[in-house]
């Protein structure tokens, strides 16, 4: 066997690992997505979208309330994480190469790999404790405190990338260095932020750790944001652990909603921010 | 002497990149400044309009006066409107309209009639030779356009601010001949209204476009006079040498 054949060889071979690992990895998550979709369709009907949860031994009833719930605790998250972890990350990637900046992103990566239930004691001992009760707001907080600092890399991450061009052709014409960031960088850089603060809200959207003890949930429709409020992944974790078959059913129609909108959510986040004609 | 620099010197921390540089450039002419890649020609005009110090670690010490007052001591934003300056690469703002690119400098500080804008626009626009070309797609964005078009947006997006002093550092540098070409030409138009210094490493261009030349050789000036004797009759062997392109 001459070298060329050799390489060749080699090529193919290595060629095909590469082919089977990606198989592999998408095996598993098709297998996943294709089990979570084939037993949540048959609960999902107009009912399980409309109406309240029924009691037990009661059939039918749906999961409205959660449904609201998601969209209140998640959307509440995201007005209280996104601003911060933007702004904060204009700041690192502009202001932030000093010990100051160092110890800030330090400090998200390291909140980053937090298990995130540890968020949800935080809030808990925040709110949940002082205002002696469970609440939706708690819950908030806690996913909020799981998005700033992924918002945060990714902001400074997207700015950093702006050209340094760019920046001294704004300073050149005579303008002040926080117009220049403000009006010159950050919309330069917007479609990677905001891609980013939408992947983040619907990365939050899933989380049901932090919310066992902060939002707690809620069999009917809440009483507002200081009180217990039910919420899509809360739901799918209590019914899931009960020994009711239909509510296993339901719990599988629900996870299969939650996959939904996080797919729409990361769909349209792609969609909405493509860079204009193409280019990059 | 509309801009003066007087025992310039600097560098960024390490030796000095610039020794003690003394120039002064005459109104509504256009000064080149030629020599060597390195010998600091590019950090020598960011002093001039104080861009050399937004980098880390940028030193500059020297006196340097613009129609007499001292430029070290004004605040750099509103020395940056006198003294503009058209960089090596065309850096068009990618999220704005060729429209916006203009007004750029006009609407960041502040001004917002539209009708003064359009009038700053387009006379920008025909002063930077670019008007016709793109009168009829204002509102399409300033990337849109081929390499050479986006460096004489860039050249009337300096001039919208309405600066006395225009730097440009190798603004050709980036193009073909042909662009090259539209871009002398238009520099030797605007001459009339303001003063340009040209970095270049093109000693053709020097000779075409300049009223005077300087020449730079390891941060220290060797020669400086008016362009047709620097290249017909250098006094110093150095310049000779490098415009009859023995090194360099």
């Amino acid at each position: 066997m001459n070298s060329y054949q050799r390489r060749r060889w080699t090529q193919a071979a290595m060629f095909a690992v590469c082919a089977l690992c990606a198989a592999a990895a998408l095996a598993g998550l098709f297998t996943i997505l294709g089990y979570i979709a084939w037993h949540g369709l048959s609960s999902i009907n107009w009912g399980f979208l409309t109406r309240l949860p029924k009691p037990v031994g009661e059939t039918g009833g749906g999961i409205a309330n959660a449904i609201v719930g998601s969209a209140k605790i998640v959307g509440l998250a995201a007005l209280m994480g996104a601003p911060i972890g933007v702004l904060g990350g204009l700041y690192l990637a502009e202001f932030g190469s000093n010990r100051t900046g160092f110890i800030i992103r330090y400090a998200a990566d390291v909140l980053n790999g937090m298990p995130s239930i540890v968020m949800g004691i935080f809030a808990y001992t925040l709110l949940v404790v002082p205002l002696k009760r469970f609440s939706a707001l708690s819950g908030s907080v806690a996913l909020a405190l799981i998005m700033i600092p992924v918002v945060l890399r990714n902001t400074e991450e997207f700015v950093r990338l702006v050209p340094h061009s760019i920046r001294e052709a704004a300073l050149a014409l005579g303008v002040p260095q926080w117009k220049v960031v403000l009006r010159v960088v950050l919309p330069t850089a917007a479609p990677g932020i905001l891609t980013g603060a939408l992947l983040a809200t619907s990365r939050i959207a899933g989380e049901t750790a932090p919310l066992i003890f902060t939002a707690f949930g809620n069999h009917f429709w809440d009483n507002g944001l200081l009180n217990p409020m039910a919420s899509l992944p809360h739901t799918i974790y209590t019914y899931a652990i009960s020994p009711y078959k239909d509510w296993h059913a339901q719990a599988w129609a629900a996870a299969l909603l939650l996959m939904l909108f996080v797919l729409a959510v990361n769909v349209s986040a792609r969609l909405l921010f493509r860079p204009a004609g193409g280019a990059r | 002497m509309i801009l003066e620099a007087q025992a310039l010197s600097a560098g960024y921390g390490g030796p000095p990149v610039l020794k003690s540089i003394n120039l002064q450039f005459r109104e509504r002419e256009i000064t080149a400044i030629i020599g060597p890649s390195g010998c600091g020609k590019s950090t020598f005009i960011r002093c001039l309009n104080r861009m050399h110090e937004i980098t880390p670690g940028a030193e500059l010490h020297a006196r340097i006066l613009l129609d007499g007052r001292d430029v070290m001591k004004m605040d750099p934003v509103l020395l940056r409107r006198q003294v503009g300056m058209v960089f090596q690469r065309p850096n068009p703002f990618p999220t704005m309209s060729i429209f916006d690119n203009v007004a750029s400098g006009l609407k960041l500080n502040g001004l917002g009639d539209r009708r003064r804008l359009a009038e700053a626009v387009e006379k920008s626009l025909r002063s930077a030779a670019l008007w016709d070309e793109v009168k009829d797609k204002l509102r399409e964005p300033g990337l849109s356009l081929s390499g050479g078009q986006q460096q004489r947006l860039c050249i009337a997006r300096a001039l919208a601010v309405e600066p006395r002093v225009l730097l440009l550092d190798e603004p050709c540098s980036a193009l073909d001949p042909i662009a090259t070409a539209r871009i002398e030409e238009l520099l030797l138009e605007i001459k009339k209204e303001l003063t340009l210094v040209i970095v270049t490493h093109n000693m053709q261009q020097a000779a075409r476009v300049s009223d005077r030349t300087a020449f730079l050789l390891m941060g220290e000036l060797i020669e400086y006079d008016e362009t047709q004797k620097i290249f017909t009759k250098p006094s110093d062997r150095r310049t000779e040498d490098y415009i009859t392109g023995r090194f360099g």
